[in-house]
């Protein structure tokens, strides 16, 4: 059944990969702009092979990486602490309230003020953009916790911290991760964009130069790339999470979000 | 912002000095300039490539934006010392208080065709002016900037009324798709999209904005700060020094394949094409008659208000 | 002096609109002396486990105090240990079993004394052997094990227990039942009980407290008065076993039926 699934949906793909070769071959789209698959894979390679773009998935990749574990850490520790300490929740939440609907471009140009046109300014975008999946996750999965294992905690004398650490966090993990997961796929595309926006660094930026210099091959060939890692980060994230909380699919419980 | 960025390379530069004072001697000051991936800015590129600013003392790092959008603010904000910039943004900025000051002239409109902003149209459309346009669309890859003031200019250089005619900011990169699905009749278009978009062999070019109007006109200069420059005024003679060196190595070699391939290098457009473009005027200097006829077009097409005398608006290096 | 107090304890919820407070318990008094094991016994919802939150300082009573060793109960007691009535709940999942016990006592001991407890405590309720799996692998009764090892891990002076073996199989429940007494002897612990099932209260128990329904108090203190050691099938057949187990029955049903 599974297997079958999965064969179907790979014939979607292949069909629609076929269709684009096809259309671009017999010229059902005329453009400058719609090349061939072939001649974008060819570009592709060629830019791989070339030494080319291997530096700039680093660099994306780095980007991303070290954005979303920022964002990530930010927002367990704040969904705990919203939870665990309602004061914190009082003073910041209006602010984090205020601030999830702000779209990332438009928070950019303060940030470009600020932190400049480099590594902190996208680092920090991408941290943006993680931290609030991650957040409401986080504060879902603390909403979760069994309160006989808080007072379980309480009767051996544990303290607040310690339950925090030990009881609160390992429980809330499945649902942060859930979060993390819903931020992963958004941190890459945020990360291109800020590399879009200045500098000259990472994926982003080749497919602006690209772009501009009408090589419309590179430029689906960037798409590519970015559909392949996307889909490789998450194929690569669920792993980790089946290793990391075994025992949440053992229960055979499913964290949403 | 621009104080501690300052205050920290400051540091940096007194650290070195302790601690490394026989490499201090080699020591480049480093300046970073925003560019756009266009054709305009081949000289800087050619004064990075031949080493004229690292004779200098000077290593510059380019930092590209799409279509300028980061250059001024960063220019403002103490990311850059130097931003590419097309004179209409600048004097937009000069107006509303930016202590800009041009450094170096870039690039002006050619005395005659070809130049490398064009008008375009669908083959077979029967749009042949200004006058044809009105009541339709036309697109520019931003409005209120040099593109769309000298294409205004066109329009009513070809007898029609630049009020009637709609703008639709779309990127030059999808102005050919734009055109041949018909969301617009005409686009302004730069070089070397021009090029690309002539390939396809279903676009025609119907004028040249620039030097139909104005022959000879201001396009684009590089910017700089007023207060960095009184404080570092030495710094930026050398850098002028150096980049007009690059403007002279490209006038040597206008349509010789040392320049396309140059150009082919930054820009990443394809060599074949290259031959096909048409390039700018490159210029080293700003003058305040050029200036003025800037301000009087913006003034003619809505960019109105108060704008200072041009003359103290170019820095020595750009005289 | 008595081990443990209950001195006039009373729990009521504010109600909103002004209505006048919902009494769930009140004027509850009860005095336990070291190393007895005694039996509450009340219909279900009639605040059993909130009387025994209270003792465990899981919850504030809001009139009376519950004293341990002549100590107001403010906050959970050195000397208890709560054990819950949902295993699958107070085990932690992603700790294995020996993990799990560690857990009672690795906050004062360190991880690894607090681990190598652990394994004694496992085989002392038949887990020998059991420290690597993880509480999801194990059965409902074994799990309810795990967690009474845990317990016992903190070397309470005073164990809770608040239905512990209503979760599990009856025969399960019956050597459960064998189990804790068992522990209870050889440790000499003071056990309170909170229960519905008559059987179990009379099979375990020294004293019988029969809680009446909202708002509940003690309305009968019974002695069992069955010879120790227990044994699981013949206390069971006792005269005096089963003439308790009328009595109760009786009292229970009726008080249900009114």
């Amino acid at each position: 059944m599974k297997a079958g699934r999965i064969t179907s949906g790979f014939w979607l793909v292949a069909a629609l990969l076929a269709l684009w070769e096809l259309s671009a071959r017999l010229h059902w789209v005329d453009s400058p702009n719609w090349p061939a698959l072939s001649q974008v894979l060819a570009a592709l390679f060629h830019d791989i092979a070339s030494g080319e773009l291997p530096p700039l998935i680093g660099g994306t990749l780095w980007r991303m990486g070290a954005g979303l574990a920022a964002g990530s850490v930010a927002g367990v520790v704040v969904g705990l602490a919203f939870c665990l300490a309602p004061v914190t929740r009082m003073l910041l939440a209006p602010a984090v309230e205020l601030l999830r609907p702000i779209p990332v471009p438009a928070v950019i140009p303060p940030l470009v003020l600020f932190l400049g046109l480099d590594d902190p300014m996208k680092i920090t975008v991408v941290a943006l953009t993680a931290f609030f999946p991650v957040l409401t996750n986080t504060m879902q999965g603390v909403a979760a916790v069994e309160a006989e294992a808080i007072q379980m905690g309480r009767t051996f004398g544990v303290g607040p911290l310690r339950r925090a650490a030990f009881i609160v966090l390992p429980a809330t993990l499945p649902y942060a991760l859930a979060g993390v997961r819903v931020a992963l796929g958004l941190s890459l595309v945020v990360a291109v964009v800020a590399e879009m926006i200045a500098g000259e660094a990472g994926i982003g930026h080749y497919l602006v130069m690209m772009q501009f210099a009408g090589r419309a091959p590179e430029m689906y060939a960037t798409i590519i790339l970015l559909s392949v890692l996307g889909y490789a980060l998450n194929r690569g994230f669920v792993a980790v999470e089946r290793r990391a909380i075994h025992w949440w699919f053992a229960l055979g419980r499913q964290a949403d979000g | 912002m621009t104080q501690a960025t300052r205050r920290a390379a400051l540091l940096g530069l007194g650290a070195s000095t302790l601690m490394a004072p026989a490499i201090n001697a080699q020591a480049l000051t480093k300046m970073r300039v925003s560019v756009i991936p266009v054709l305009d800015v081949a000289p800087l590129h050619a004064a990075i490539a031949q080493g004229f600013f690292a004779a200098e003392g000077i290593e510059i790092d380019t930092s590209t934006t799409a279509g300028g959008a980061t250059g001024l603010p960063g220019l403002i904000a103490g990311q850059f010392r130097a931003v590419f910039s097309n004179g209409v943004s600048t004097m937009l900025g000069v107006r509303e208080g930016q202590e800009f000051k041009f450094i170096s002239g870039a690039s002006r409109a050619t005395m005659g065709p070809p130049d490398i902003l064009a008008v375009l149209t669908r083959k077979g459309s029967g749009i042949r002016s200004g006058k044809d346009l009105e009541g339709k669309r036309i697109a520019s890859n931003t409005r209120n900037n040099i593109v769309w003031l000298r294409g205004m200019a066109w329009v009513e250089k070809t007898g029609g009324d630049w009020r009637k005619v709609t703008t639709v900011e779309i990127p030059f990169p999808q102005m050919a798709d734009a055109l041949i699905g018909g969301r617009v009749d005409a686009v302004i278009s730069s070089e070397p999209f021009v090029a690309a978009a002539l390939e396809t062999g279903q676009i025609e070019r119907i004028g040249w904005p620039m030097s139909e109007t104005q022959p000879g006109c201001t396009n684009a200069h590089y910017v700089g700060m007023g207060p960095d420059l009184a404080r570092n005024g030495e710094i930026f003679d050398r850098w002028a020094r150096a980049l007009h060196k690059g403007v002279d190595w490209v006038n040597e070699r206008l349509g010789q394949p040392p320049l396309l391939e140059l150009i082919s290098n930054f820009s990443r457009v394809p060599l074949e094409r290259m031959r096909n473009v048409a390039l700018p005027a490159y210029a080293k200097n700003v003058t305040p008659a050029e200036i003025d006829e800037l301000v009087g077009t913006m003034q003619r097409y809505g960019l109105t208000g108060r704008y200072p005398a041009s003359a103290s608006l170019i820095h020595k290096t750009a005289q | 002096m008595a081990f443990l107090e209950l001195d006039a304890l009373g729990k009521f919820y504010p109600q909103p609109g002004g209505a006048p407070p919902a009494r769930i318990m009140e004027r509850v008094s009860l005095t336990v002396p070291e190393g007895e094991f005694l039996a509450v016994l009340g219909p279900s919802g009639c605040g059993k486990s909130t009387l025994l939150q209270m003792v465990a300082g899981l919850t504030t009573p809001s009139e009376g105090e519950a004293r341990i060793n002549g100590r107001a109960v403010a906050g959970p007691p050195p000397e208890a240990v709560y054990l819950f009535q949902q295993y699958n709940r107070s085990l932690l999942p992603w700790r294995n079993c020996r993990d799990n016990v560690a857990f009672a006592t690795e906050h004062r001991l360190g991880r690894k004394p607090a681990r190598a407890a652990a394994d004694e405590q496992l085989a002392q309720v038949g887990l020998a052997g059991f420290g690597d799996h993880y509480p999801w692998q194990l059965s409902g009764g074994m799990q309810q094990r795990v967690a009474i090892a845990r317990a016992l891990a903190a070397e309470p002076a005073l164990l809770l227990m608040d239905e512990p073996f209503s979760a599990v199989d009856a025969l399960t429940r019956i050597q459960l039942q064998s189990l804790i007494l068992d522990i209870w002897a050889r440790r000499k612990l003071t056990v309170m009980l909170v229960t519905h099932d008559v059987e179990e209260a009379i099979f375990l128990a020294d004293r019988i407290a029969v809680l009446t329904p909202r708002p509940s108090t003690i309305g009968e203190v019974i002695e069992v008065g069955l010879p120790r050691p227990r044994d699981a099938i013949a206390t069971r057949e006792a005269p005096r076993f089963l003439e308790l187990r009328h009595h109760l029955l009786n009292r229970l049903l009726a008080r249900d039926a009114a």
